[in-house]
Parts: structure tokens; sequence; C-alpha cells
């Protein structure tokens, strides 16, 4: 049974189908990069998996469990772990309450980046955007449930922490952790992915395992 | 001035803090979670006099109808929060405007079961202590004391236990804290419905010391609110709030008159906002 | 055309109604017509402006009190003079209450609280101060409208007087909405820093907004006075603010026009119904409010036009020309001196200097190095602990953001801040004209600007020609980002500063953009100061590049040095690369 089971997914805004038929499965260790133009639907296509934005046809599924009504919380509870692009860290909290939140300690986060048990007792608003998103994907480290999905998480930072982050995300799927990744960094995306989907007008248009030539064969299909 | 004159101004501006800030902390708590200010506060205190006076009248003790005005304000918070101001999360000044519609309401529903005329609630306690010299009523130290254990007693949950931090996650961004697994719709349902409780404790506590009629809440309102613009929305600032208004109404209303009074208080909630640097987000307490 | 005849004529019309219906009707719809032009300058605060006012009747009351005052007190040309003195009244009190309340980020509830609490303060004042106000009973006996001896309106010259009054006060409240004035209002609401760093000073345009309804609804209130000749609590009432909102509301806050007739309409029902059934009436205000409130929160005005096919309410068109190349101007180098950030203890940008000449400067550096910092700080949306700055002779360093956009300064901001109700080019209008029309110029200004060549050729890069007319909500989010890019370079800049301009873009336009930057960079001899990830994109357009680590300078070079610079490479990239 796939962690991740998406059919049929309709999402958008008042008017505008944004995704407009996105099917797409994750098995428990696997890594599967989202790829697409700016506006093919990608970030739509997450904010309705994750639930702050509602389905409007198709269905969501998390290990079997039906949950394309479920608030984002539910979601979590069974084992969805999310870094959204924009500000995917409580800005007014402490880094420590930010990772208490989640009923993780600050000494896990270390693990994935060590600033952050010396910035701890700071705001974290006042960290900067790549900080921020560190943190985010070391709060997904440190409690890493079963399934995550990233919006983006390398945007901002600088090339040693991308590979650092791209470490993380192995290693979470190492321990069997589904994760889907949405990038514009197509080199990070492919290097951490076993397979790859590229989004076009709202649904996928062609995918495929990675392999020495999925960088040609995607940039080409980006470049339409 | 003597010592038994100050005892007896100092308490009288306890009672009227601690009554304003029973209800202004409900007002920051659910103005800091969701962004609104509930209009019909002044109605739900309103509810809680006539919960005491109804519950009193058919010969069941004081403390039940206090009890049950806190029950009844809960519950209505409730179903207010879950029937209107759910579906305005993102549009703060509609739910406040709901909640406007919402105190007419009730205003003239419980006009037409009770009428317009006012009623009394007699005092439960009617006794007087001698504190340092002054006769104080044995009710309106109860008063205080009541709502210092029920302040004391938020202020306690909101340091000590997760629900502060969740608290203060979904006042910064109640979408992100979904994500992280806080249950954001039910933690704004409590916190609302608890604020509306506190209304109506608080409306359930001066019953025996005021008219109770359907329009009694709007002489409360005003004090409030400029609590809460004095306060804005943390909870500590908006308890010193609640004092330092309490102490220039009552020093004004005794030196002058009620007019000036309020007045004084208008200029204060002007002059705070005039002399406060715009910054919204901070710590809770 | 027609859309302007229709407007002639619902003008001509408001009055004719008013002519023919008989005197008590017609006497009311003069009334009403008069509470119409209180809620539309409400609806011009709330719709446009964002500022919801709980308090309007305070407004319309001191309005109708300081008129009826005069009215009576002074024999000759009272009533004239009172009315224009109760209009300033009303507008000095809004005026006083913006001070207070709109300087700064508003929280519009904090703002309605306010109000709120103000009308409750006058409220008290009218009913104690009995010897100005009459307390409880008002004041009767207010003479109608005349000039003395000279003349006085009889009741059918004073009502048809009174309604083209009304009707000249909702047009002047129609121009301020739908000028460019009413633009930058509309994209204040949404992105006030946005429309700052274009120019504007936004606490002004609110103050303004607010006292100017003000002023109109204290004439409104003192025109109310000489038609009824009674003046009384209701004028100042909550139960008069809150029709004011509730009107508004129903009508459509984003329809002036909406609001106005709504207002006339429901006035007229209560009319009939109130007396019969109070207390039934009452309640069933408040079910109609909170039904209001979760069914039509647009409003019926909106409701109808969503319904309407587009070509019956077409989207404002505006011309944009481009702008006659002007090649001066350029050559002017930035220079920031000792430039420090300091939040509590945390010094984000310490004692940076750089300099900034003709082209493309890029600013990088490792996460939480302080570029964003640096880059606000030099556009003045969060001014820096200590330092100086200028461009060629111009000192920027106590200027406000929209001080610097008049001096040519222009930014473009992280996350895309543009308009969304507002169409494509009306954005860029706006954004155009914050450096060269006089504030107050805007609400006579036609929709017109004149762009430069380097917008355009961003606009054709993002295909957005085609969608000049369309509301901007409808765009995708890398729309938005060449809309907002586009806006940065309305006007000619003298410096341009951009945060991360590319984020969100594709391959394709990250390469056209570069190179766009790049050309014009150096044909306009310009510093263009961008924080910049996209190693492509610096080594396509970059002709210097300044890194940043831990708040200070490591490194200024080109491109070349920067690559080869031992530290840089230890600090940035990290071993492996």
């Amino acid at each position: 049974m796939p962690l991740l089971d998406v059919q049929g997914l309709v999402a958008g805004y008042a008017g505008a189908r944004i995704v407009t038929g996105l099917d797409l499965a994750i098995e428990p260790g696997e890594v599967v990069a989202l790829l697409g133009r700016n506006g093919a639907g990608k970030s739509t296509a997450v904010a309705a998996i994750t639930g702050t934005l509602p389905a409007m046809a198709g269905s969501i599924a998390i290990g079997g469990a039906d949950v394309t009504k479920a608030a984002p919380s539910r979601r979590f509870q069974l084992g969805m772990r999310t870094v959204r692009q924009d500000q995917p860290i409580l800005r007014d909290l402490t880094v420590a309450e930010n990772l208490r939140l989640v009923g993780a300690s600050k000494e896990d986060a270390a693990e994935g980046f060590p600033f952050l048990a010396e910035r701890s007792s700071q705001r974290a608003g006042t960290l900067s955007g790549g900080e921020q998103k560190m943190l985010a994907v070391a709060r997904a480290a440190a409690n890493p449930g079963l399934l995550w999905i990233l919006d983006e998480p390398s945007e901002g930072l600088q090339p040693k922490n991308v590979d650092r982050c791209a470490q993380l995300i192995r290693e979470a799927a190492a321990r069997g952790v589904g994760v889907l990744l949405v990038e514009q960094h197509i080199g990070m995306a492919l290097n951490v992915a076993d397979r790859w989907l590229v989004m076009e007008t709202g649904a996928v248009i062609d995918h495929g395992e990675v392999s020495a030539t999925t960088h040609e064969t995607v940039s080409r299909r980006l470049a339409v | 001035m003597d010592f038994a004159f100050l005892v007896d101004q100092g308490l009288g501006i306890l009672a009227t803090a601690s009554v304003s800030a029973l209800v202004a902390m409900g007002l920051a708590l659910s103005f800091r979670l969701m962004g609104i200010i509930n209009l019909a506060s002044g109605d739900f205190m309103m509810i809680g006099a006539y919960s005491v006076l109804t519950f009193v009248a058919i010969g069941l003790p004081y403390v039940v109808g206090v009890l049950a005005a806190c029950v009844i304000g809960f519950l209505l918070g409730a179903l207010t929060e879950r029937g209107l101001l759910q579906r305005f999360s993102r549009a703060p000044e509609l739910a406040i405007l709901g909640t406007f519609g919402l105190g007419i309401v009730i205003r003239q529903v419980v006009e037409l079961i009770y009428g317009k005329n006012f009623q009394f609630v007699e005092n439960p306690l009617p006794g007087s202590v001698e504190i340092g010299g002054a006769e104080f009523s044995i009710y309106r130290l109860v008063l205080i004391g009541v709502s210092v254990v029920v302040i004391g007693a938020l202020l306690l949950v909101l340091t000590l236990t997760p629900l502060g931090v969740k608290v203060r996650a979904v006042a910064a961004d109640g979408d992100l804290a979904e994500t992280l697994g806080v249950r954001s719709r039910r933690l704004k349902l409590v916190v609302f419905a608890v604020s509306t409780a506190m209304a109506s404790l608080a409306g359930s506590l001066i019953a025996p010391l005021t008219n109770v009629g359907p329009g009694m809440g709007n002489a409360y309102l005003f004090v409030m609110f400029v609590v809460v613009i004095v306060g804005g929305a943390r909870v500590s600032m908006v308890l010193v709030a609640a004092l330092a208004i309490a102490i220039v109404q009552n020093v004004t209303t005794l030196v002058v008159d009620s007019l000036v009074a309020k007045l004084a208080i208008l200029a204060m909630a002007f002059i705070v906002l005039a002399a406060s640097r715009p910054s919204t987000k901070g710590a809770i307490v | 055309m027609i859309r302007r005849s229709i407007a002639v004529l619902a003008s001509v019309s408001v009055p004719m109604v008013a002519l023919m219906l008989g005197g008590y009707q017609g006497g009311l719809f003069a009334q009403f017509a008069l509470y119409g032009v209180a809620t539309a300058a409400l609806a011009l605060c709330w719709g446009f402006a964002g500022i919801l006012s709980l308090g309007h009747a305070v407004s319309f009351g001191i309005g109708a009190y300081v008129a009826a005052w005069c009215g009576i007190n002074i024999p000759e040309g009272g009533t004239i003079l009172g009315i224009l003195l109760g209009g300033l009244a009303a507008g000095f009190v809004s005026m006083l209450v913006g001070l207070v309340g709109l300087r700064g980020r508003v929280n519009v509830i904090t703002f309605a609280l306010l109000t709120f609490v103000l009308l409750f303060g006058a409220v008290e004042v009218v009913n104690q101060l009995t010897p100005i106000t009459g307390g409880f009973n008002g004041l009767a006996g207010v003479p109608s409208l005349n000039l003395g001896d000279l003349w006085t309106a009889d009741p059918v010259s004073q009502r048809v007087i009174v309604t083209i009054a009304a009707v000249g006060l909702l047009w002047s409240l129609i121009v301020v909405a739908r000028s460019p004035f009413g633009g930058v209002l509309v994209l204040a609401k949404t992105h006030a820093i946005r429309a700052a760093s274009s120019g504007y000073n936004i606490p002004a345009f609110r103050i303004g907004t607010f006292s100017f309804a003000g002023v109109v609804t204290g004439l409104a209130g003192a025109l109310f006075s000489t038609q009824t000749q009674f003046v009384a609590p209701d004028q100042i009432s909550l139960a008069l603010a809150t029709n004011f909102v509730l009107w508004a509301m129903i009508g459509s806050r984003t329809s002036l026009i909406g609001s106005f007739f709504t207002a006339i309409v429901i006035s007229f029902i209560t009319n009939e119904l109130a007396d019969r059934f109070l207390t039934v009436w009452l309640l069933a205000m408040g079910i109609i409010f909170i039904a209001v409130v979760v069914l039509i929160p647009d409003g019926v005005a909106e409701a109808v036009l969503k319904r309407l096919p587009e070509r019956w309410h077409p989207r404002r068109v505006v011309t944009l020309t481009t702008a006659t190349e002007d090649t001066s101007g350029g050559g002017a180098a930035l220079e920031a001196k000792a430039i420090t950030c300091v939040f509590g203890k945390f010094t984000a940008v310490d004692d940076v200097n750089f300099t900034a000449r003709g082209g493309v400067h890029c600013l990088i550096g490792p996460n939480g190095a302080g570029k964003s910092t640096l880059l606000n700080a030099l556009s003045g949306t969060v001014p820096p602990s200590n330092g100086t700055w200028r461009i060629g002779d111009t000192d920027l360093t106590k200027m406000r953001p929209w001080h610097m956009a008049r001096a040519g300064v222009a930014r473009k901001f992280q996350t895309p801040a543009i308009a969304p109700e507002l169409t494509v080019a009306q954005n860029l209008a706006v954004a155009r004209m914050g450096v060269t029309v006089h504030p107050l110029a805007l609400i006579f200004t036609k929709w017109r600007a004149d762009l430069t060549s380097t917008a355009w050729r961003i606009l054709e890069a993002g295909d957005l020609v085609r969608l000049l007319d369309t509301p901007a909500f409808r765009l995708s989010h890398g729309q938005r980002q060449i809309l907002e890019l586009a806006m940065t370079f309305a006007s000619r800049p003298t410096l341009v500063l951009l945060d991360e301009p590319t984020a969100g873009m594709t391959a394709g336009e990250t390469a056209s953009v570069a190179e766009i930057l790049r050309t014009e960079a150096s044909a306009l001899d310009i510093p263009i100061v961008v924080v910049e990830h996209d190693m492509a994109l610096i080594r396509s357009a970059a002709s210097a590049v300044t890194v940043l680590q831990a708040g200070r300078v490591l490194a200024t070079g080109t491109v070349e040095e920067i690559e080869n610079n031992a530290d840089v490479t230890r600090a940035y990239v990290g071993e492996g690369h």
C-alpha cells in the first residue's frame, strides 16, 4: 500500500482550477521529485495534499486512510510532515518552541543543523530566510513521521546547506520515510530523488525513474 | 483624606478593575488568537446577569446561577464561533460585524422574553466587614476574590501548559500551526467560548450591584474596549490597563463627574495609541 | 460614452425624484439621500482604503449639531456658515482620529474599536452637555436654507437643493475612488510597503481620505439638520452608526453608488415598518445583519456585477504609452558607509561599506549574512541603526521610503507585492505615477501613464502585454513576480534594489530577466543592486559582486575574482564545490 496515494486531484481557487487531475503515489522509502514550470500547479497541489486548500475533486489517502476532507492536523497525526514554501516556521515563537510544538527537542534538531542549538532561545522570526528553511527541515527530521511534503526546501540556501538538506532527505528515506519534493533546483532534486514527475497545466505530463540521462530529459521538458 | 477613605476607594477601584479585567482578558485572548473583538461582549454579560436572575427567581441558590451563567456563556460562545465566526477566519472585520448583529439579536430576544423594564437581583451577601477602618461590602470582596482566582488560573494554564505555546502558534499563523498538528479550529472554539463564559461570569457577578435590563451591556462596553485598546492583545498588559483605567475612572468620577471620567478614559485610549509605536506581535503574558 | 450618459441621467433623476414625490415623501427622500452620502463616504474609507469606522455617526452628528447651533444662534447667514463649519468640524475630528489611529501599520480591528469608543464618548457629550446640545430633547427650530433676509428656501426648493447637493457630494466621493488616488488606496490596502516604495506617503493618504470622508459626512449631516429643521441625539447615536455600516455592507462597500442607493431604499422600508413593529423590527435588523455578513459579505452591487457579463461593466482601460527615452541622469554611484543594523542583541549588519557603480551589483553570502536586511536598510523600509548612504550627490540617509522613491530609488520585494483588485495596467500606472504626480493631483489625473522601455521589455519577457486589462488576482505567482519587476522599472530609476527578483521564475524567464537587467544597467549607467542565489544569473549579469558573511563584507570584486577567492569558497560554497 503506498504511503501517499493521490488520485484525480482537482484543486484551485474560486473560478480557477489550477490542478486539473493529479495522480501520484509514494511508496515507503521513496523520494519523488515533483518538477514543473512556474504556474504549472505544483504549489497548489502541495496545498491540497497538505490540507490547507480543500480539494475540489479526487481523493488523497495517507497509508490507506482517506484524508481528502481531513484537517491538516489530522494528516500530521497520520505522519505527514510539511515544509511549506513561504514562511515555513512560526516567526513569533522561539526556535525551541517551534520544535517543542511538534514534540521535538533542540538536541534532535541540532543533529540536522548544529547552529539551531545555540540559537534555540532566539525568536524564529529573527532568523534569516534561509535559516528559517533549515529550521523547518530540521523540525521534520527531528520528528520524521512517515511522509514528508517539502515545497522548495532548498530555496534561499547556500550550496553547502543545500547538500546538508539533501543528506537529511536521503537519511529519512533510508529509514522508510516517503518524500514528495517540489523543487525549482533541478540539480538538487534529481540528486536525491528516485523518481521524477513533471507537471504542466495542472497535471502530470511525464514521469520516470531517475537515471544518468534524466537531467537532460527533464531540462528539455521544462524548457518548452 | 484618612486611611479608611483610601481603603474604601482602593477596594472600589479593585472591584471595578476586576470586573473589566475578567471581560477584557477574554477579549484580548480572542483578539490575539482570531484577530477579532466580540462586539456582543456586553450582551454576553447581560446574559450572565439574566441567568442569575432566572435561577434565583425559581428558588435556586445564587451560586448555581453564577455557574449556570458560565455554562450558558460557554455554550453560546461555542455556538457563535462554530456557526458564525469560523467562516470568517480571513475577514476579521466581517466577523466583528457578525458579532455586532448577534448582539442586537440577543438584546431583542431577551427583551421579548423578559420585557424592557429593569429588574433587580437581591444581594446574596448583604453584610459588610471593616477593613482598616472602612466598611466594605462582603459581596464586593467576594467579587474581587472570584475574579482574581479565575484570572490567575487562566494565566497559570497559559504559562505552564503546552496550551500557551499552542495558543501563540495559532495566533501567529493558524494554517501553519495546523500542519504542525495543532487542532487550531478546536482551539479557537474553546478560547472564544472561554472568553464569552468570562463575560457571562462577570455579568452574573455584577447582577446584584446594578439594574438588570436588556441594554445593560452597553454601559460596560465602553470601558472594556478602552481597556483592550490600551492593553492591546497581550494579556498581562490588559490586566495593567484594566487597573489603570479603573483608577482614572473612579478618581475622576469622585473629583469631577462621570462625564469627565468617561472623556478622561477616552483621552487615555487616544494618548496610548498616539504614543505607542505600532507593533502587533509579542509575548502573550 | 454610454457610461457617462447613464451617470448624468442618474445624477439628474435623483433631484427629479425629490421634486416629483409629494411634500412628505419628497422631504424624506432628501433626508435619506444625505444618509446615502454618509454611507458612500464610509464605503470609500472601508472598501477602498480598508479603514472601517464603527463611529461614522460622529461625523454626521457633528455636522448636524454645528449647523443647527449656528442656524439658530446666528440670524444672518448662520445656516450657510453652519453648514461649512459643520463640514470642517467633522473633518477636523476625523483628522485627529486619523492622526492617532492611522499612522504606521494599521490594524483594522483596533481602528474600528477606537472609532467605536469615540462614538460612546460623543453620545455622552451630546446627552449631557444640555446647555449647548439640548440634551435628550435636541435642538428644535433649525431654520431651513436661507441667506438672512434676502432669501429663505420654500420646502420644494429646499429639498431640491439638498438632493442636488447630495448628488454633488456623492460625485466628489466617486471621483476620488475612481481616480489613481483611489488606486493607491487599494494598493496600500494589500501592500502598504509596496505603495510606500512607489513614492506614496501612505499614512497621509489614509488620514487624508478619512478626513475627506469626515468633511463630506459632516456636510451631509449639516444639510440634514436644515432639511429636518431639528437635530436630536439620534443623529450621533449607536443606531445610526450601525445603520451606516449595515447599508454600506448590503450595498457593497466597494461600490459607492450601491451604498448610496441601498441607504435610501432601506431607510424608506425602515420608515414604513419600524413604527408598526418596533421590537420585531429591531430583531429583524439583527438577523438581517448576520444574514448579510454570512450570505452576501461583498454586498448586493458586487453580487450583481459578478453575474453580469463583463461587457456590461468593463474594467477600466488604462492608456499606457512608452516614455521618450532620456538617458541623462545616470552615472551616479551608490556609496554606503558604515551601515549597521542592530535588532536587540543581534547585529544583523555590522559596519558595511560598499560602493555600487553603473551595472548589476550582486549581493551574495551565506544564509543569515544580512543581505535582505542591508537591502531593507538602503531602501528605508527598516532604517539602519547607524550609517550613511548616498546616490551621487543625493543623501538618502534620513529619507522615508516614499521620499526615496521620488528621488529615483526603485525597490522590488522578495514576495510579489501588487494590488490584486486592480488590473495589470492599473498596477503599472500606480507604480509609475508615484514618482512624478503630486498626491493631490492624482485625484484629477487620468488613468494614463508612460512606462519606460525597460518595463515593456520585462512585460514582454513574461508575456504579460496581452494581459494588461486583466485583474491582477488572476495572475500566477510567477506572473506577479514579473509584474512587480515591471512596476519597479515603471519610471526611470537612478538606483534599483532587487531582493531575489527571479525567485519562483523558470529558467527561461530568469535568463531573460538577467539579460534585461544587464543591458539596462549598462545602457542607463545606473547601479542595480541584486540579492541573489542563482549563480547562473550572477555569472551572466553581474558586473560586480559583494559577498557578505555574518553581517560584514567578506570580499568585493568581479564574478571571476570572487569565484577564485579562497575565503569566499570556504564560507559560501563549502567543501566539494
